[in-house]
This record gives structure tokens, sequence and C-alpha cells, in this order.
């Protein structure tokens, strides 16, 4: 138990010490400023813009930045959609697997689109190496950049203010940069290198990296299979899995190579590269924060909207973590010893590989629910339910506690305006944020933000629990089976990714309905965003006074997280309630499901 | 490639369209 305590002692103080090097360096490349790889990468970002008829000079308002996003994305979608459809006629498929159901191709489409990950299929038993690869390979890497752009462009808006000089081309009143220089620029200088990096590390621990067949072996111990029949050879799935895995995990995308994600020794096979795919989770996000507070000019800027994320992180961690080592208290009554020792991890192991143990599957879980990543290393339908609760409200609270990268912040940044609304509204003065005035249409748009992911997840769960096809896929009964459908449409309406492994969602009513449920959540908080970017940038930066409400401060800190908090809760308690919390009740009366 | 194939493309190209939608819509919110 201490060596893993440590070991999430460790893994919180490396990704401190790496946010203020890499935040840097994302700063200078969203503000066009020198980079070390730029004698490298300036001649490639100069040819694709050549050959994509771009002109990396030209600005555009908020409105053609949002045109582009969703054209860009849309077509993404439609080939992603048509790869997986006609994935038999096309090359590198040496399983010959077939072409999905069209209900299946359109959630893994607008899934892998979307940056949610969501995975309704078994990756080594549906795909084949072309759709793993250019399919949601390339996915991973557009739908990372795009967040990642939305994401400059609402700083640029915080930032800029007019008259922005000289003049814009084409009568733009205020641009918020150019959407097609941002996502080149992150894929380009973020995402590639630190994806080429992670791979290596990968491979070197034993990740596998091929375009060979899977591989029959005999086993070294013949056994039986369900039937009875004897069983003496196993099929070994292979394939190019760590170039995936290194940007699944750096781009909160989450969706693995194999069905089982992390837990899969092919896919993490070591204590180090178990350890580099966690840190890669929240690297981006947290590093992000800081990037933030550059090109604001004031890191304090960055440094407590990332204060603010680690006060829900760690107490929920710590939550999560102890929930996990206190084991099932039913196995307590029957005499089964769960305390740690030397020879045994103790707690609830169900659903945990051993070679984890629970800190490094409790963070692992943690990480990838906060931040809105979705692979795993442990099964979550298997947490006790106070661990599944935590893992629920992480993608509840709308995917802002470090969040997807770019997503993530400036999905926090609009708690933060209607942090600085409700604040300005109980002292009677006009809200600013960042010496920008909040007026009637920011609030407008932050509403429709953090209003629609909770409708979608809350009109999925009850849609799902009165048909035919969405009760089908339950597994367990009760609370625990509610929980299962919860976790599906938090997960789905929040574009974070990850399940509750024994709901089988495989189904043309939950993969169109989830379908729509992350359309929604990632476009129209999206949109908002941007809209309130090409709002804020027409708008002159007020000298702070002495009604203006600091937001560097503890105070402000400590009233940003209590907005998400308040917002979470009232949107989620009674679904909650109705899930983790009645079942964790039950569980000490000795009831289980 | 079949009917239902065209029905699950209408829905999101539905989407995209509504997406558009908005930001015309917020748009002219956002001048008045």
């Amino acid at each position: 138990m201490g060596a893993g305590l440590a070991q999430i002692v460790l893994y919180l103080l490396v990704l401190l010490i790496l946010v203020k090097p890499l935040g840097t360096y994302m700063a200078r490349v969203y503000s066009g400023e020198h980079t070390p790889l730029d004698r490298l990468l300036r001649p490639v970002e100069r040819l694709l813009y050549r050959l994509a008829g771009v002109n990396p000079q030209q600005e555009m308002d908020w409105k053609i930045y949002a045109l582009a996003m969703l054209l860009f994305n849309g077509l993404g979608f439609l080939a992603l959609y048509l790869i997986l459809r006609l994935q038999s006629l096309l090359p590198f498929n040496p399983e010959r697997f077939a072409g999905l159901e069209p209900h299946t191709a359109l959630n893994i489409a607008i899934s892998f689109t979307s940056n949610t990950n969501w995975q309704n299929y078994g990756g080594e038993t549906t795909l084949g190496y072309l759709a793993q690869m250019l399919g949601l390979t390339g996915q991973n890497f557009l739908s990372a950049a795009t967040g990642m752009a939305v994401l400059a462009a609402m700083v640029r808006g915080l930032v800029r203010t007019p008259p922005i000089s000289p003049p814009l081309a084409g009568g733009i009143k205020g641009g918020v940069g150019n959407f097609w220089v941002d996502l080149t620029r992150s894929i380009l200088y973020i995402l590639l290198p630190l994806s080429l990096a992670l791979a290596l590390i990968l491979v070197s621990q034993g990740v596998v990296q091929t375009f060979r067949p899977y591989q029959t072996v005999p086993l070294l111990q013949a056994t039986t299979d369900a039937d009875g029949n004897p069983v003496s050879e196993q099929v070994l799935a292979l394939g190019p899995a760590a170039s995936q895995i290194a940007i699944k995990q750096l781009g909160a995308n989450g969706g693995g190579f194999f069905n089982v994600n992390s837990a899969h020794p092919f896919e993490n096979p070591t204590p180090l590269s178990n350890f580099m795919e966690m840190l890669a989770i929240l690297l981006i996000p947290a590093a992000l924060c800081y990037t933030f507070g550059q090109m604001v000019g004031d890191t304090r800027q960055g440094w407590a909207v990332l204060i603010a994320m680690n006060l829900f992180f760690i107490p929920l961690l710590a939550l999560d973590v102890s929930a996990e080592y206190g084991g099932n208290p039913i196995l307590t009554t029957l005499g089964v010893d769960q305390t740690a020792t030397d020879l045994q991890p103790g707690g609830n192991m169900e659903g945990k590989e051993i070679r984890f143990g629970i800190a490094n599957s409790a963070l692992w879980a943690t990480a990838t629910t906060a931040a809105s990543n979705g692979s795993v290393n442990s099964m979550h339908d298997s947490y006790t339910p106070l661990g599944g609760l935590v893992e629920l409200f992480f993608m509840q609270l709308g995917e802002v506690i470090y969040g997807g990268v770019g997503s993530g912040l400036y999905g926090l940044l609009i708690f933060a305006i209607i942090a600085v609304f409700v604040a300005g509204l109980m002292v009677g003065r006009t809200p600013e944020y960042l010496g920008k005035k909040i007026e009637s249409f920011e609030m407008k748009m932050a509403a429709i933000a953090i209003l629609v992911p909770p409708a979608m997840v809350l009109l999925g769960t009850a849609a799902a629990l009165m048909t035919n096809d969405g009760l089908s896929g339950i597994q367990d009964g009760g609370p625990h089976g509610f929980s299962e459908v919860l976790y599906a449409y938090s997960s789905q309406g929040n574009n974070n990714g990850s399940a509750f492994a024994g709901y089988g969602a495989n189904t043309p009513w939950v993969n169109t309905t989830g379908g729509l449920a992350m359309l929604f959540a990632r476009y129209w908080v999206a949109l908002p965003a941007l809209a309130i970017a090409g709002s804020l940038v027409r708008k002159k930066r007020a000298p702070p006074n002495a009604g203006t409400l600091p937001t560097h401060g503890l105070l402000f800190i400590g009233w940003l997280a209590a907005v998400v908090l308040i917002v979470g809760a009232l949107s989620f308690l009674p679904t909650l309630a109705l899930g983790p919390i009645v079942e964790q009740l039950l569980l000490r009366q000795g009831v289980t499901f | 490639m079949a009917m239902i194939d065209l029905f699950y493309l209408s829905l999101v190209l539905l989407f995209f369209v509504a997406s558009v939608g908005f930001v015309l819509g917020a748009q002219r919110l956002m001048e008045e």
C-alpha cells in the first residue's frame, strides 16, 4: 500500500514538473513564436499550407473559424465511416475482417471524430490495421488538435483587444486566429513529436508495433474450452499498436488498440509503460493551463485554473483509492482477509490487473475519467460503488477537471465566466474576466455550453431505460444495472469514452442515441466557446479597479470550484443516488448486485 | 451501401446543418 501511494505522489510530482516547460512551449507554438523544432518543422509546415492553399497570415473571425471546424470534422466523420463500412475491400486487413454494421460504424465514426473514443467494438476482433491506423489513429490526431485549436481561439478572444492593427482583410472585425494554422501547428509541433517519443518508449517496453498477421502459438499447458474440447493453441493478436496508443493517451482520445485497452500485456506490458501511459493522460491538459496563463500574460491565471482542477482531482482520487483499498465488506463478513500485505494487494482486486495493483488501477481510473481520455487498465464495472461514483462524477462535471486536450480548459473557462457573472450579481458589479466585460450574450452561450452535456446524459439514460434495446445490454440487476446505463451516457454525453464494461452497448438504439449525444456534447460546447471568443475579441480591456474580482486568488479559485460543483451536483445527484450511492448503502447491509 | 447508410449519414448531415444554423443564429444574436 505504501509503495502504491508513493507511486501516486511520484506521478503527481512528475506531472507538476512538466507543466511549465511544456506549457511554455505550447504557448510559443500558438503565438507563432520561435520554437526549437522550427528548423525541422517550418519547411514542412509551409509545404502543407502551400499544398492546401492556406494563407497562414489570414485571420478568421469566430464564425469562419467555427464553420471551418465543422466542415473539417464533418468530412473526417464521413471518411472514417466509409473506411469502417468498406474495410473488407481495403488493404492491410490480414485477418480479413468484414465491414462493420452501419449503426456500429456510425457510433465509432462519431466517437473518434468527436474525441470521445467510446468503443462499442473489440479492436483486435473487429478492425483491420488500416482502419486502426488510418481511420482511428488519424482521427486521434485530428480530433485532439481540433480541441486545442478551439482553446487557442478562445484564449485569443480573451487576450486581443480592438482596434486590431493592421486592419483585417475581408471586413473581419475580430480575428481569433486561423483554424487551419492552429490545427496544423497543434499536430506538427505538439502531438506528433510527443507521440513519436512516447511510441518509442512503449516499443522499448514491449508494446507491439508490426504489420505481421496474428500469430498462432502452442500453449505451454493444454486446456479445455467451455464445451470440454481440448485446446492446445492460442491466437495472439498483433498489430501497429504502439503508435496508436501513444496518441490515444496524449490526445485524451482513449480508444485502445485491444479490447481491454491497457490491461492487455501487448498494450501495457511493464510498470514503466503503465506510468508513461498514465502520465500522458494528464500531461497536455495540465500543461495547457500554463499555456493559457502565458498567452494572457499572467501565469497566475493559469495556475489558478490548474489549482481549481486539483481541488476536485486530488480529493476524489483519494476517495477512489481508499474505497478500493477498503475492499468489499461482504467478503470481510465471510472471513476473507482483504488487508494489504507483502503477499497480496488486499482490497477490491476484482477487475484489476495484479501486476498494477490497486493504486495504479485507481489512479488510472481517476485520471482517465477526469481527463476525457477514457482508456482503461482495469474494469470500472468491478469497482466498489464509491469508486464507480468517483469515475461517474468526474465525467458528469462536464470533463472540465483536466478534461480533453483543449476542450477541458475551454470548458472550465466557460465555468469561470459563469463564476465571475454570478459573483458580479452578488456584489452588484459589472462582471469582468481578464478585463473583458461579461454580458448577456456571453452568458447565453455559456448557459448552452453547460446545459447541453447534462441534457444528453439524462435524456439518453432515461430513453435507454424505457426501450427494450437500451435495457437489453444491462448485465447486472438493481442500482448497479442503472449505473451501467448512466455510465454509458455520462461517458458519451461528455466525450469521455470509458465504459462500465458490463453494459453491452453495441445495439442500434444505443449506438444512434449515444452517437447523437457525442455530437451535441462536443460541438454544442465548442461552438458557444468560439462564439464567446468572437464576442470578447471585440471588447476593450477594462483596467482593474477596486471592484474587480481578482481571478488569480484563492477566493476565485474556491468560487470557481464551487460553481462547477453546484452545477454538477444539481444536475446529477438524483441519478447518483439511484445508482452508486444506494448500491454502496446496500453493500454495507450485505446486499450485492 | 444501403438505405440505412443513407439514413445515418443524413442524420449526421442534419446535425452539422443545425450546427451551421447555430453559428449563424449566434452571430445574429451578437450583432443585436
